[in-house]
């Protein structure tokens, strides 16, 4: 994995690039839109985080043209404007996500990892979450070494699960998902699944928990094992 | 001590009355000071008005006149005791009335001679007034004589005569032209003033928020419009001293938050207590920071345009976004939709006051305390917590000072810009906050 930095503080440059670093990415950073858009230019990325307040220019303009020039690498925008307007203007700018600062090196990755996830050349990855590891392309649900047998429909649900651990899942993107075994009229199903799907994951250690937002969704969440 | 000032049309008012009095009190003095010199005059006054008030005891029936004496003059004309005579006779010489001896009879005019339309004789030059004369009144063709003389003047007549004068051609004349000159300088005062009052009405409600926010000038007389032109310019400067303290606030806010995540990037690798508390320190901080911007674009809201809120998806939003912070506190939340309907608002500060009691009940409840978040009925949303397990001494839950923080109060701001408003109850260990978004533009409800 190759990542691209646009951040004009040196310092915040430093930490990132060792926390992609200890992700195992390699990392290139720059500190000015111009630098920025040369490297977008010359060199293929899996991921580009650009930071909004730039000294020449604004992140955004700089998100719009990567767009313009037709490069479909996921974009992750990290600025100090948190604003729902604000964000509203950075996806529409074309970046794919949006990290407000401050944020912790756990948020960033997770942040990375998604979009990563979405990456247009990459392999499907692994999801991780905890001690948890699944494989989309397989179905497979490891717990370290254990593996968890699931059902066609708990495999739906994890997947979903796992793409959005640390987020809120909503349930209708759930229901959507066990839309494919004929289970979108019926509200119950995602509840169903869920419960057996705790209770299969309840006989391991795996530093994960399915918490119930009601009235919202699910979220998968990472805690200490 | 307190007094009321008054109006500018009843300053006007009372200038004109009293310039007015003394205007008549001069013209007074003039016309006594010109009547009391002419004795002539006095004296022709004095017979006219005599005689005019003497008239009205004619009668004409069947062609011939009759006199009786008019009740009011009775008095004076019973009996020429005091000094005032009076003879009522027709052109040919038959006498109707007298109250005339013999010795009198030489002050009038002989009976046989044929009397002129107005005569007047001076007996004696000074006062009292000693004056006789006539005058020839007709009616159905008949003429008759009035006559009268006053000698000495005991009842006043030469009074009544001033009095007369000053009525007729000073009282009444001044008096029609002050009401016409009050009447035209209130409906002046009054229509010059309509559009200051417009505009006073406007500046109780100028925000310097609102954009173009002026008062109008058009109508004003050109004194007053440019009183207003000042206050105009005054009101730019704040409106500019505003958008300065935003930018300002703004800019400082964007700058910390940088530095404040370089720190917690830098904490987080250092594997020490005091490190722990350091970033909580910071969390409070970035919170601050977060208040401060929201100040900054709460000022300047209604430059911002208005977009259609969906409570329940801006609430979904909200707390997908706090639900990991909250289940990492140990704590829970959900989500109820009571019946809420779209709102017409400004996004980011709905989505800031939300976020903001969210945190507050999280940050005010204990260990396991739940969190409900229920959007209506209409354009509501309550911020539910039962405040949970607090080890040893119960947190605050009451609406104290921290309760109603910065945070809160921006809270309060942003429903009133909405035309809201926003409550904070507590109630034995919990609390319930409720926002409530004006009404317009929400639909399907009464």
């Amino acid at each position: 994995m190759r990542l691209l930095l646009i951040e004009d503080n040196p310092r915040l440059r430093d930490l990132l690039t060792e926390s992609v670093h200890g992700a195992g990415w390699n990392i290139d950073t720059f500190g000015t839109v111009e630098d920025g858009q040369e490297a977008v230019a010359t060199t293929a990325y899996d991921l580009l985080l650009i930071d909004l307040g730039l000294p020449d220019g604004d992140g955004l303009d700089l998100i719009r043209g990567i767009r313009r020039r037709a490069v479909k690498t996921p974009i992750l925008a990290l600025t100090a404007r948190g604003a729902i307007d604000e964000r509203i203007a950075g996806l529409d700018a074309g970046a794919d996500d949006y990290l407000v600062k401050p944020f912790n090196h756990g948020e960033f990755l997770a942040r990375c990892r998604a979009l990563l996830r979405r990456a247009p050349d990459t392999a499907p990855p692994i999801l991780i979450a905890g001690r948890l590891s699944f494989d989309p392309a397989s179905g497979l649900l490891t717990c370290g070494e254990s593996e968890v047998a699931l059902t066609p429909r708990e495999r739906a649900l994890i997947e979903v699960l796992m793409r959005d651990v640390g987020r809120v899942t909503p349930k209708r993107k759930l229901e959507h998902a066990l839309s494919e075994f004929g289970d979108e009229r019926s509200t119950n199903a995602v509840e169903l699944s869920i419960s057996r799907l705790r209770k299969k994951l309840e006989g391991f250690q795996t530093g994960a928990a399915i918490e119930t937002i009601r009235g919202i969704g699910y979220l998968l969440r990472e805690v200490a094992a | 001590m307190k007094h009321a000032a008054p109006s500018l049309v009843a300053i006007v008012v009372r200038r004109i009355v009293f310039f007015a009095a003394f205007a008549m009190l001069a013209q007074l003095i003039g016309v006594f000071a010109e009547y009391w010199s002419d004795d002539q005059n006095l004296g022709r006054q004095a017979i006219e008005m005599e005689t005019e008030a003497l008239s009205h005891g004619l009668a004409w029936t069947d062609q011939k006149g009759a006199f009786s004496l008019p009740t009011d003059l009775r008095d004076r004309y019973a009996s020429a005791e005091k000094g005032y005579y009076a003879r009522v006779r027709t052109a040919g010489g038959g006498v109707l009335f007298s109250n005339c001896d013999k010795e009198c009879a030489a002050h009038f005019l002989p009976l046989d001679l044929k009397p002129p339309t107005f005569w007047m004789r001076q007996i004696a030059a000074g006062k009292p007034l000693n004056v006789a004369g006539g005058r020839i009144f007709s009616g159905q063709g008949q003429l008759v004589v009035i006559e009268v003389a006053i000698i000495g003047d005991r009842d006043g007549v030469i009074w009544e005569v001033l009095a007369h004068e000053v009525t007729d051609h000073m009282i009444l004349p001044m008096s029609l032209l002050l009401v016409f000159v009050l009447g035209a300088s209130t409906l002046s005062i009054i229509q010059a003033l309509r559009p200051v009052a417009k505009a006073a009405a406007q500046v109780a409600t100028l925000d310097p928020r609102t954009p173009g926010a002026r008062l109008p000038t058009a109508g004003m007389p050109k004194e007053i419009a440019r009183f207003t032109l000042a206050v105009n310019a005054a009101f730019d400067r704040v409106v500019e001293l505003m958008r300065s303290q935003k930018l300002l606030t703004s800019a400082i806010s964007h700058e910390v938050r940088t530095p404040l995540a370089i720190a917690r990037l830098e904490l987080e690798k250092i594997d020490d207590p005091r490190a722990r508390k350091v970033e909580q320190d910071l969390e409070a901080l970035n919170r601050l920071v977060e208040q401060l911007t929201t100040l900054a674009r709460l000022e300047g809201a209604s430059l911002a345009p208005m977009a259609m809120i969906q409570p329940a998806d801006m609430a979904e939003q909200v707390i997908g976004a706090l639900a990991p912070l909250v289940y990492a506190s140990g704590k829970t939340i959900e989500f109820i939709d009571k019946g809420s309907t779209p709102f017409e608002g400004h996004p980011a500060l709905v989505e800031n006051a939300l976020r903001n009691l969210i945190e507050n009940a999280l940050r005010h409840s204990g260990q396991g305390a739940s969190i409900r978040v229920e959007a209506g009925p209409g354009p509501e949303f309550a911020i539910c917590d039962d405040g949970g397990q607090w080890p040893g001494q119960r947190k605050h839950v009451s609406a104290d000072a921290d309760r109603l923080g910065l945070g809160l109060k921006i809270t309060r701001r942003i429903a009133e810009i909405h035309g809201g408003s926003f409550d904070l109850t507590t109630s034995g260990k919990g609390a319930t906050a409720r926002i409530v978004f004006g009404r317009f533009g929400e639909e399907g409800r009464p």
